[in-house]
């Protein structure tokens, strides 16, 4: 369950949202992207209720028709993004677009959604866990589309289990912690993320390790 | 038999579960069906023609779901004596309709269509799709995925049902045979649901999206009907009510299924629960005076399609 009181993300900034499994990373994309409806209270976005024209979103889990291609796939989704370059973007992630997406790896999944949000031409783009499963050089173009994205005016919520990258791209980072939003870091203040998240955590871990091992 | 019932009891497990999910009402429907059925193929065991027809039908059926299961990997390796086990549950799967010719002249039928069901389930082909599609599947729109995929999971089977609906053309019933199994595929197309994003790239409110689904899919399963119907009609003109009947009831098909499909959708999940329902509703369209039951059933999906869809829609 979620319970935001009133948060405000600046528009055409990255945004980092962190915290452990079950915070309700998940819940709170789905409400942005409104694959969920809230309870009550309301998500605006420039004053008026957000809709789903707004947004684009890329699951954690990413799931595709049966017995299509990965092209048909792409091809379902309208391409409003004028700039989008299939081409010169799948260069990079080496997609075999003809082959079933049921032959994909986790990995190729990931870019074949990524692929299908950025040819939408939308306000906000929503990477919920973007780096999992893909290789390195992946990883980089990854953040290389985000940064061009934020670049072009978009806002970017981005999630992670691992901080570095966050660190490298958001302009601010928000850590969610048991259906709410705790604390917002600017980027002055990213130096005491990882001692204000780990620190307490650590010392406890490392104890209950050498106990255990 | 003990070795030999394995499957039997897994499909039994499943019918029981089906037939929890789908109510008593409906059950006894079903089962009131397959009594009729039986007592029809009974019927046309009477006659050695009709008797041969029927029975090769019945082993052409088996023959299709032995050539899609996906599960024959998985009974190959893992079921003791699985041609066995294959067997059997075919054996007891068209018992219904196959037990009765045994009390007709024309028993040797009986033995014939074992002879067909030991050797389909001897059988370890399976027909896996191919990335690289007929050039049938280009001519299908990018948005009518449910086509694209459903073709390419049958192409196989689709294509012999119509070549055997355009052989057949100068035979009275037989390419309607051939056309209903076709329908019954067609319907198949929609036991998936897509993602939420995927749901919604397609149109903006749920009525646009039901109406232009049966729309769109109905013209092209009209271009897939529609030559061995003409056809058929050439050489026996006195089938031109009826086939133009049959036309009817197969949209009346496509209707239920994309409605089915809607009423019961998720995102992402899995619909081959509605089978049972789908095959139900194939049946009533082959009996004329039983068109009225999924016609009702489809209006009574259409509200509840749209009540569904609309929960996914905070627009």
């Amino acid at each position: 369950m979620l319970d935001i009181p009133e948060v405000d993300f600046t528009l055409h900034q990255v945004h980092g949202i962190v915290g452990l499994n079950g915070a309700g990373k998940t819940t709170f994309f789905n409400l942005i992207a409104r694959h969920l409806k809230q309870d009550g209270g309301h998500i605006l976005f420039k004053g008026k209720a957000i809709r789903r024209i707004h947004s684009a979103y890329l699951e954690t889990n990413n799931f595709f028709y049966n017995n299509i291609t990965g092209i048909e796939y792409l091809r379902i989704f309208p391409q409003t993004n004028t700039s989008f370059n299939l081409e010169v973007l799948n260069s990079l992630f080496q997609l075999p677009l003809q082959e079933l997406t049921s032959s994909y790896s986790t990995g190729m999944k990931k870019k074949l959604a990524l692929l299908a949000i950025l040819q939408q031409d939308r306000d906000i783009y929503i990477l919920d866990e973007p780096f999992n499963g893909l290789d390195m050089e992946s990883n980089k173009v990854v953040e290389l589309v985000v940064s061009e994205l934020c670049r072009k005016g978009k806002t970017v919520f981005i999630s992670s289990h691992i901080l570095a990258p966050l660190l490298d791209l958001c302009h601010q980072v928000h850590v969610l912690q048991e259906g709410t939003i705790r604390r917002s870091y600017s980027k002055e203040a990213f130096v005491s993320i990882e001692s204000d998240l780990f620190d307490d955590f650590n010392a406890r871990t490392a104890q209950l390790v050498r106990d255990s091992l | 038999m003990k070795n030999n019932g394995v499957l039997l009891r897994i499909r039994w497990w499943q019918i029981r579960k089906e037939l929890q999910g789908i109510g008593i009402l409906y059950a006894l429907v079903v089962l009131i069906f397959a009594a009729l059925l039986s007592a029809w193929c009974f019927q046309q065991y009477t006659s050695p023609r009709s008797g041969l027809l029927v029975t090769m039908l019945l082993a052409a059926v088996v023959c299709s779901i032995h050539l899609g299961r996906k599960d024959l990997d998985f009974v190959h390796a893992h079921i003791e004596r699985p041609r066995p086990n294959i067997y059997v549950e075919y054996l007891v799967g068209t018992a219904p309709f196959a037990v009765p010719v045994l009390f007709t002249s024309n028993a040797y039928l009986f033995l014939l269509l074992q002879l067909g069901l030991w050797l389909v389930a001897c059988a370890r082909v399976r027909i896996k799709s191919r990335a690289s599609p007929p050039f049938i599947i280009r001519y299908i729109p990018y948005r009518e995925f449910e086509w694209r995929a459903g073709f390419r999971g049958g192409t196989v089977l689709i294509l012999l049902l119509w070549l055997m609906a355009l052989s057949f053309c100068t035979f009275i019933v037989a390419p309607l045979v051939c056309l209903w199994f076709l329908t019954l595929m067609i319907a198949s197309f929609y036991q998936q649901c897509e993602s939420i994003p995927m749901l919604w790239a397609q149109e903006a409110s749920a009525p646009a999206l039901l109406r232009g689904k049966i729309v769109r899919h109905g013209i092209l399963m009209s271009l897939i009907s529609v030559p061995p119907l003409v056809l058929n009609m050439i050489f026996q003109p006195q089938m031109i009510w009826i086939n133009s009947g049959f036309l009817i009831a197969q949209w009346i098909l496509l209707v239920f299924a994309i409605t089915l499909k809607y009423a019961t959708y998720r995102p992402c999940a899995d619909l081959r629960g509605n089978s049972l329902l789908l095959g139900f509703a194939a049946v009533c369209i082959a009996i004329p005076f039983l068109l009225p039951v999924p016609l009702l059933m489809s209006i009574k999906n259409t509200r509840r399609a749209l009540r569904n869809l609309n929960s996914y829609n905070y627009d």
